[in-house]
């Protein structure tokens, strides 16, 4: 087991090195995993903070505002919009409306009556051009000659349905979350720090002149690959286990509450598929400059379009079709949804440890033409 | 003069031949960028043709239902409502007082509520069907774009401005005698450190605008997302980036003796974080820490320059340029003087 | 015959670097491979330890074909190769272990060995250094160290003392004889002539990855006409005498180096006491007198009409 042995002793030569990428990566998943607004899909209606400038001052305007100011907060109105703009860009309002003076007149004509400018960053901003429409549209459906019944409208649209949910209470809705999105940003951390430690100790073993002496060697390939796999394997296991001790050490109480085994296993099975990508790329190249450029682009890119940074199901059914061809779509898949066993989510365990055969049998058919020149 | 042309033209030569130097400046963040294109491209066209909504047979709202396009209603039986929520073969169940009955709060659930709400809504106004005409947008957006993530390419841009941070490492790494035998030789000759930085700086500064320019002009024009409105601050505070960049990798190359592996893994390791703190995996992180740190907002670099690349191309608003511009200069001012310190005496304990 | 190289042919597409070359080696001898840069030594060892592929020919090792998968012949080959292979990470001990370990897995033989290594190199002292900080002879013997470790019975040895101080130097030509003592083959690539002569018995001089000629280090310099070269230098000479000194009996040519002579003689002749009785007949006292026996240098000299060391 000598090659193993001296693939951990290389290790620790670069271990400074790596204890600050997984802190690095540990800081930015609390961060990230706490700063989570409450998604757009919770039933709780997010209250935007919304600054008017009434020019109209009628009492369809006023009626408006009221309605609006019952959904949401109603900030200090701004001097102009350029002004307004400058409050959107603090985060002070989510979004400006300016009532023009005619607007009662533009309503009743069905024309476009009112300016809105939103936040562009947060999608909840539409609400409001939503809000306004149905409230006007319910307004224009009373009109009788110019008249609007807008107690009538007040009072309809304070309607709601009743919404039950099926079996567990509410209030864990927060702790879900969490573990959620951590979870799912972990396969991000997986796939950045993995290729990246493991890169800077094979970048020792792959230099050509290390690997002739290891070729004129009589170890045999596979012995070699076996014990390197080891290696690498080692490392990616406690960078794992950090990871999930993260999680337990920050929120070890609400375990309980959430399918934390499903959670693990997940990890541990997503863990092992990118192993052998690792293994893979190490295979093909040598050069860090390219190991860190994939590192990036493979851990940023495909946690974008598999659904770390945003929910699946707001992404494009074309985008969820190319992100299929990677090992992330099912990790996260499998951690959104909730299952009584792992039976119900074996097809994309099953995927998972596909890629990661598939991953593996591709770097030893590299390592074995690399063998001769 | 004529021996600093020199150097930049060599130095140039020597870093445009090294792939792997192409590959990292050049194509990687074109297929980041199309990554992030890709993730956000269809993701205000949610397909809502699948929503499944349950209710029983005689539910009087059945008729109403089945006029809407995005709902699929299906008839179940009372005792297999449960059943079909828990495994999701309907998304909600609608009963005749019409609340509903979901598993979770998703997106679906949360539109069939809306759905419900307004039904209701409608039912207690008490006005004919045809006397809502819902097809009418009253409101006049006054955004410029359409694609609320635009922030996230003006994160994406700032970060690769500063990427002359690793060549500025791989130069100075170069002319380091403990590191490099051509940075023995180099210490040997009259040639001053200081020009071949200099020579060295500008090089990668040319090639990390190019490489930044080709960003630019692939987003703009093939992913045909407007990003530039106003040219001149936006270059400037490219350019300054650029300039950050580079220093801070001359900087993290000057001041300590560790392998270039570990300076570059040091490089890669800041920058993550401060593009992670100015929101590029997502703008939800940078809005809720600058509400509890507001500090962070003005002094991270690259939030500096992708706010004010925001600022400048959709707001239109340049009031808080100047400070942007004071700010980013004195980082790359107080970098260039604590690099050349480091610089000026060198000796070596081991070479 | 441990090492059968039959006609090798090696192309990299228009460059041909091995044309045809033969190569045999007994066991027990120390077998010279000589030519100047870029003649194929290297590529030669490569494609006989299957590092590099070859166009046509036949290899053998130890009886059998030589192929990458010959794991039990590899077990019985060393190499030290032309640059310092090893980790810049790992200490001098730990660079032998690690190497020693991919031949030898029983943990305790190899401790042995190891230990064994080290001493014969002479870096007990530098057991815990990094290679960083060892000078370049140094850093020749760790890589030394790392070939042999594992007691291998076929050696190759690629230019092991380019850049090394002569004390270094001189270490380590003792160890490789030692080393053939001990039962191993030895095949040594080099250009310095002086090591050749002192070490090996059978020599190989190639070029444009041609055999040129090959044989004992006797049999070459039969090979030559060029014999025996008696150099000398006079107090004082006129040029009437200096034209005399070509009717010298068997004298083949007369060549001006400074204030030396340098005189070619015809092979086995009293050629020296005919010097020195032109130069008592000629009233001449002479400052120096030396008879230089032909060497390597001018064994290649004439058979491809280049210099050893270009």
């Amino acid at each position: 087991m000598t090659v193993y042995k001296y693939f951990l002793r290389i290790s620790l030569k670069y271990k400074w090195a790596m204890i600050a990428y997984v802190t690095l990566f540990f800081v930015l998943s609390i961060i990230n995993s706490t700063s989570r607004p409450q998604s757009p899909s919770s039933f709780k209606e997010t209250k935007l903070d919304i600054s008017i400038i009434d020019n109209s001052n009628s009492n369809l305007s006023r009626s408006l505002i009221d309605y609006l100011a019952a959904k949401n907060n109603i900030v200090d109105p701004p001097k102009d919009l350029e002004d307004g703009k400058e409050l959107i860009f603090l985060e002070i309002a989510d979004a400006v409306i300016i009532i023009p003076e005619d607007f009662e007149e533009k309503v009743i004509n069905k024309e476009k009556a009112i300016e809105v400018y939103r936040d562009d960053r947060k999608i909840e901003s539409y609400q409001i051009q939503h809000q306004i429409n149905k409230f006007l549209s319910f307004v224009n459906a009373t009109n009788d000659n110019g008249d609007f019944d807008l107690d009538t409208v007040n009072l309809a649209l304070k309607e709601k349905a009743e919404v039950k949910i099926l079996g567990a209470s509410n209030g864990n809705e927060n702790i879900k979350e969490w573990f959620l999105y951590y979870f799912n940003f972990t396969s991000y951390v997986i796939i950045a720090v993995y290729i990246v430690l493991i890169g800077m100790v094979m970048t020792d073993f792959s230099e050509a002149n290390i690997e002739n002496r290891r070729k004129v060697s009589s170890k045999r390939n596979i012995d070699f690959n076996k014990e390197i796999y080891l290696g690498q394997f080692s490392l990616a296991a406690i960078v794992t286990s950090i990871f999930i001790l993260g999680s337990i050490i920050l929120k070890g109480k609400y375990i309980g509450e959430v399918q934390f085994g499903k959670y693990v296993i997940n990890t541990i099975i997503f863990s092992f598929a990118i192993l052998s990508l690792t293994y893979l790329i190490n295979n093909i190249t040598n050069n860090r400059f390219i190991k860190n450029g994939i590192s990036t682009v493979l851990s940023l890119g495909t946690s974008f379009i598999s659904g770390v940074m945003i929910p699946q199901e707001l992404l494009g059914q074309k985008v969820v079709s190319i992100s299929k061809f990677f090992p992330t779509y099912y990790f996260v898949k499998i951690n959104r949804t909730d299952i009584s066993s792992l039976l119900d989510v074996k097809y994309e365990i099953l995927m998972q440890l596909l890629f990661a055969m598939a991953f593996l049998l591709t770097g030893l058919y590299f390592s074995r033409i690399k063998k001769r020149v | 003069m004529k021996g600093l042309m020199r150097n930049i033209l060599y130095q140039t030569k020597n870093t445009c031949r090294n792939t792997s130097f192409l590959f990292w400046v050049v194509i990687y963040p074109i297929v980041l960028a199309a990554f992030f294109y890709a993730a956000f491209n269809g993701i205000m066209d949610i397909e809502l043709e699948d929503i499944n909504v349950g209710i029983v047979e005689d539910n009087p709202v059945g008729f109403i239902l089945d006029d809407i396009d995005l709902v699929n209603v299906k008839i179940v039986k009372e005792d297999e409502i449960e059943k079909k929520i828990e495994n999701e073969e309907i998304d909600a169940f609608i009963d005749s007082d019409l609340s509903l009955l979901v598993k979770k709060s998703g997106i679906k659930q949360t539109i069939v509520k809306e759905v419900v709400d307004q039904i209701k809504q409608m039912v207690k106004l008490n006005r004919p069907m045809n006397s809502y005409d819902f097809s009418i947008d009253y409101t006049i957006s006054k955004n410029q774009t359409a694609n609320p993530m635009i922030i996230i390419f003006y994160s994406l841009i700032a970060m690769v401005s500063a990427y002359g941070l690793f060549s500025g490492i791989e130069s100075v790494c170069l002319i380091q005698a403990n590191l490099s035998n051509v940075g023995i030789r180099i210490n040997a000759t009259p040639l001053k450190k200081f020009n071949f930085l200099i020579a060295a700086i500008i090089v990668i500064l040319i090639l990390n605008l190019i490489s930044n320019c080709l960003l630019i002009i692939f987003v703009q024009y093939l992913l045909k997302l407007d990003l530039l409105y106003e040219i001149k601050y936006s270059f400037l505070f490219i350019l300054l980036g650029n300039l950050f960049g580079v220093l801070l990798g001359v900087l993290i190359a000057v001041s300590n003796k560790l392998k270039p592996n570990t300076k570059t893994m040091i490089g890669m390791i800041f920058l993550l974080f401060l593009s992670f703190l100015s929101g590029m995996m997502s703008p939800d992180i940078k809005i809720t820490l600058e509400s509890k740190f507001p500090i962070l907002a003005r002094i991270n670099p690259l939030t500096i320059i992708s706010s004010n690349l925001y600022r400048v191309n959709l707001l239109e608003n340049t009031r808080f340029v100047k400070e942007g511009i004071i700010i980013l200069s004195i980082y790359c001012i107080v970098l260039a003087v604590i690099s050349y310190v480091f610089l000026r005496r060198r000796t070596y304990d081991s070479i | 015959m441990i090492v059968k190289v039959n006609n090798l042919v090696k192309r990299y597409k228009e460059l041909i670097a091995l044309d045809h070359f033969n190569m045999e080696v007994e066991e027990g001898e120390i077998l010279g491979l000589l030519g100047p840069n870029g003649c194929g030594k290297t590529t030669a060892i490569n494609c006989i330890l299957a590092l590099l592929t070859y166009d046509k020919g036949e290899i053998q090792l130890f009886g059998k074909k030589m192929t990458p998968n010959s794991y039990d012949i590899k077990r019985k080959i060393g190499l030290v190769p032309q640059e310092v292979s090893v980790f810049d990470n790992l200490t001098v001990k730990e660079n032998i272990d690690y190497f020693c370990g991919l031949y030898i897995h029983d943990r305790s033989l190899r401790k042995k060995y190891v230990e064994e290594a080290i001493e014969f190199v002479g870096l007990r002292d530098y057991e815990k250094f990094y290679p960083k900080k060892l000078s370049g002879g140094l850093k020749r013997r760790l890589n030394i160290a790392c070939g042999i470790a594992h007691k291998p019975k076929l050696i190759f040895l690629d230019e092991p003392t380019v850049a090394v101080d002569a004390q270094s130097r001189n270490f380590i030509l003792n160890g490789i004889k030692e080393l053939n003592k001990e039962g191993s083959t030895i095949i040594y690539t080099t250009h310095y002539l002086e090591e050749v002569e002192m070490l090996c018995k059978r020599i190989i001089i190639m070029d444009n990855g041609k055999n040129i000629v090959s044989g004992t280090k006797e049999e070459l310099k039969d090979m030559i006409t060029t014999t025996e070269k008696i150099v000398v230098s006079f107090m004082a000479i006129d040029e009437e005498t200096e034209r005399k000194m070509k009717n010298i009996p068997h004298v083949i040519d007369v060549e001006r180096n400074g204030e030396d002579f340098v005189i070619k003689f015809e092979n086995g002749f009293n050629n020296i006491a005919n010097l020195l009785e032109f130069i008592k007949n000629n009233n001449l006292s002479y400052v120096k007198l030396y008879s230089q026996l032909p060497t390597l240098n001018d064994v290649f000299l004439e058979l491809t009409g280049k210099e050893l060391r270009d």
